[in-house]
């Protein structure tokens, strides 16, 4: 019962505006003035449409820190007795820091402390704040974001960083020969689509404008709600592009990184550890109170614990799953709601799940309270839906747990109490939680249907290329978002999707994802989505079984940390405070 | 001798050549490829990746590029995972800690095994006898990721006078070298009093009795030579399986050996990589075999090669 208020909370904390850019009421510029910095950004928007068009945070004018930095500083001088040393597990070696080619969480982590955008991530809101743009603004039709760098952002050598930084920087990642994978994150931008994928090798044609050093202006090529999200993610991050164009792929070696970030990395011994310091080029240095990041690679959750309990790891991305009972009475546990959701594919395009009667049936057949509360524990929410809740979207159920309805719909479908029903695997790729999922679904299938579905587990490679050739009946899957809005979850399932994966194809879905895209206003896009995942829910090529939490461990010593959605901790707000 | 050692060497190539040609063709024939993930890239940049790294070639074409960087660069390519570094680079920089780690727990094991294997075998069914290879029994069949957890349990946790992990000086090298020791330790163990259990009752070694030679002399010379065989022919593969490390042991306790390659190289089809831990574990393999059988040599004068 705690922990499920505790979960409520949490889940309703950070859902606070996912900002529409502008709105297009507010779409004026903000005056380059002084006193007009974003009063509104700190504050939850009601309704995701209440922030201003511009925001600024006076910083390099010498002035007062906006109300929203205010609030993330410690209330007191007592930070400055402790040594200002943070030691974390990132959970695995990084495969690469150049931010357009990283693809993963542990990769993720790091990119924010070395890298800054033109705008970051509120640490608790996921609003967008003012990175190395100072502020932005919105043309009425949405269409145009016109950015404003700051003047005193620098490259951790001092070099200044400029708009043409940017242009460059996007330009490598949009190049198809750079073999960016998250190329996508850039295709709201007019025209960035066609030249990632090599079907228009003229530049110009992307809607990404150097006006002058300090002005940056990207023409997207419909309104996009979530754009400066995008622009916040690490595909989006500036590289030195001299360093770049000097060292190539070794540029984001140890030797070689330069970054603009709030941190810079001192020393890399790979899978041993990575030693970041602060930068002292850093424009807003003054606001940083850590001196030095240590990153550890470990893979072995349960060394990764022993660390943290005997003190040498102050954070712990993840928990031992055995040790929970114990890890939960401590005040240092943390869990938290996570833009994922857990689920598995139906193959539509072969029998018996062509019939979408016997998808309902088997969605219907099983009772998803079991797998969370009894198996896996640690708060995760049963869902019948798929997008998890966020600002401004609350996605429809589907059919839940009914037994008798679900053996109904089987034997309309010509199986009755499962007689007949053809032999039918279910795929997974071998992982000890998995297996006690499928064990669970399958048992609950056969008790309440009548049917029997064998299990397959195979290794991680293997499974990916099985879903993706569809030689699969029923396959477990999980997605996290990219971005706080719906879109990253539901378009994915239209026709063709490169993640759909399930041979599922509806015309009414796929012209309802394109109608949200073409949508400016928020309220109705987001009645687009309903309408498009109520209509998923109900052809059903997939069974949604949970939304994902994210469990860890914080030294309570740790400041500056909250628990969001999204799993993001940007490592610059954090500060340590003295143990008395 | 000579003779011996130069057709051995003349046989290395071939033999890794074949292991590499099979490796190659094996490691591309599994489902799946180096970018292949949780999220389908557009096919174009797919293509440009696999342009990149040569991938969209033939086969053939491939297998003869990567034969003639091998042997005409030494250079094994660049590593698909780990974007920045190249193969070369990966194993330079993880090999010394292996074998830092193995060569400690190859003493560690010789001086267990052969200490208790030795005794064992004089004073067959005494209390040090079965004692000592109950624990043989145990060291063999509980696998490091219990071993390795509960020594961290005990002397870093209750104890706290090892680290937990990680590789900053001698006290992080005690536990892992330790477990990776132990099995091995406890083979050789077995094996050397097997050997002495056969020795023992010899002709050879009733006669140095009866020549009146101390235990001492007859157990350390002569017992102890031919009871060494069986031991050292489980030694050529036992040394270079802990001096390229274990998996296990490196996660456990942090370490960053080249151990953990061998698997995560093959499970994420980094091609080159698992190429390049392939050859590294046949070049070490082919060397203490080699040595293997020169030792053979010396130890048991019936053996003589080239004769």
């Amino acid at each position: 019962m705690r922990r499920s208020l505790l979960i409520l909370l949490l889940w309703l904390l950070p859902l606070s505006g996912c900002p529409a850019p502008g709105g297009s009421s507010a779409g004026g510029p903000a005056s380059g003035g002084a006193g007009d910095d974003g009063s509104a950004t700190g504050a939850p928007a009601s309704d995701g449409r209440a922030r201003p068009a511009g925001a600024s945070d006076g910083a390099d004018r010498g002035e007062a820190l906006p109300a929203w930095k205010q609030a993330l500083q410690p209330k007191n001088e007592r930070w400055k007795e402790a040594e200002q040393v943070f030691t974390f597990n990132n959970g695995a070696e990084p495969e690469t820091l150049d931010p357009a080619l990283m693809t993963g969480v542990p990769e993720g982590r790091l990119a924010g402390a070395l890298f800054e955008g033109l705008v970051t991530l509120h640490p608790e809101t996921l609003e967008p704040v003012p990175g190395v743009a100072e502020r932005w603004e919105v043309s009425p039709d949405l269409l145009t974001y016109t950015f404003h760098l700051r003047k005193n952002a620098r490259w951790s050598n001092g070099r200044e960083v400029t708009a043409q930084d940017f242009h460059d920087s996007w330009k490598r990642a949009l190049t198809p020969a750079t073999a960016c994978q998250y190329g996508y994150m850039f295709y709201p931008i007019r025209g960035a689509e066609a030249f990632h994928k090599g079907e228009e090798k003229d530049w110009n044609t992307v809607g990404i404008e150097v006006r002058d050093p300090r002005t940056l202006v990207v023409h997207l090529k419909a309104p996009c709600a979530y754009f400066l999200d995008l622009v916040a993610f690490h595909t989006l991050l500036p590289v030195p592009i001299w360093v770049v164009e000097a060292k190539g792929d070794a540029w984001s070696r140890a030797e070689n990184i330069v970054g603009n970030g709030p941190f810079k990395l001192a020393e890399w011994l790979p899978n041993e550890r990575m030693v970041l310091v602060k930068n002292e080029h850093y424009w807003d240095r003054d606001f940083v109170k850590l001196e030095k990041i240590v990153v550890l690679p470990l893979q072995d959750v349960e060394t990764s614990y022993k660390l943290f309990q005997v003190g040498k790891n102050d954070w712990m991305t993840s928990v031992p799953a055995d040790k929970l009972d114990e890890i939960e009475e401590q005040p240092e546990y943390y869990v938290q709601p996570y833009l994922g959701t857990y689920f598995y594919r139906f193959n539509v395009t072969k029998p018996p799940f062509d019939d979408a009667r016997v998808r309902k049936a088997l969605v219907m057949g099983f009772d998803r309270e079991i797998i969370t509360r009894d198996l896996l524990r640690a708060g995760q929410i049963p869902a019948t839906w798929f997008t998890p809740e966020m600002p401004g979207y609350e996605p429809p159920r589907g059919p839940g747990y009914d037994r008798e309805e679900a053996r109904r719909l089987l034997a309309e479908a010509g199986y009755p109490e499962g007689k007949g029903f053809p032999q039918v695997h279910l795929l997974y790729n071998t992982n000890e939680d998995h297996k006690k999922v499928a064990e669970s679904v399958v048992q609950q299938w056969r008790e309440n249907l009548g049917i029997t579905v064998s299990l397959r587990n195979t290794e991680w490679k293997v499974y990916l290329s099985e879903v993706e050739q569809l030689n699969y009946q029923i396959a477990r899957a999980g997605w996290i978002g990219d971005y706080t809005d719906p879109n990253t979850f539901l378009d994915m399932w239209v026709t063709g999707g490169g993640n759909n994966n399930t041979g599922w194809s509806n015309a009414r879905y796929d012209e309802l994802i394109a109608q949200a895209a073409r949508e400016g206003d928020p309220k109705k896009r987001m009645a687009i989505f309903r309408q498009a995942e109520s209509l998923l829910l109900e052809e059903l090529p997939i069974i949604p079984i949970y939304i994902y939490v994210n469990q860890g461990m914080l030294k309570t010593r740790v400041k500056g940390w909250f628990g969001n959605v999204r799993d993001q901790h940007p490592l610059k707000y954090l500060w340590i405070e003295p143990t008395d | 001798m000579g003779q011996f050692l130069a057709k051995r060497l003349l046989q290395v190539p071939v033999v890794l050549w074949v292991l590499v040609t099979i490796s190659f063709f094996m490691v591309r024939l599994a489902p799946g490829g180096p970018f292949s993930g949780e999220k389908r890239m557009p096919k174009e940049i797919e293509q440009a990746m696999m342009a990149k790294y040569h991938l969209d070639e033939s086969l053939p074409r491939q297998y003869a590029r990567f034969l003639w960087d091998l042997v005409a660069h030494g250079d094994l390519g660049p590593s698909y995972k780990h974007k920045t570094r190249t193969v070369n680079e990966i194993i330079a920089h993880k090999l010394p800690y292996s074998l830092t780690l193995g060569g400690l727990a190859t003493v560690l094991a010789l001086w267990l095994g052969l200490g208790a294997g030795i005794v064992a075998g004089i004073r067959q069914n005494s209390r040090f006898d079965y004692a000592s290879m109950a624990i043989a029994m145990v060291g063999l069949s509980v696998p490091a990721f219990v071993v390795g957890p509960l020594l961290q349990l005990a002397f870093s946790m209750k104890l706290g006078w090892l680290p937990v992990s990680g590789w900053d000086g001698l006290g992080h090298m005690v536990l892992p070298s330790l477990t990776l020791a132990l099995p091995f330790a406890a083979r050789i163990a077995r094996l050397t009093r097997a050997g002495m259990l056969e020795v023992i009752h010899q002709d050879y070694i009733r006669t140095a009795w009866a020549k009146g030679l101390s235990e001492r002399v007859i157990v350390l010379r002569h017992a102890l030579r031919g009871a060494l065989l069986p031991v050292v022919s489980f030694l050529g593969p036992g040394i270079a399986a802990m001096l390229t490390g274990s998996l296990v042991v490196e996660r456990i306790f942090g370490i960053p050996g080249v151990g953990s390659e061998f698997v995560e190289s093959a499970l994420n089809r980094d091609y080159t990589l698992v190429m390049g831990t392939v050859i590294l574990y046949g070049v070490l393999l082919v060397v203490m075999n080699l040595l293997v059988d020169i030792v053979y040599g010396f130890l048991d004068p019936r053996i003589r090669y080239g004769a």
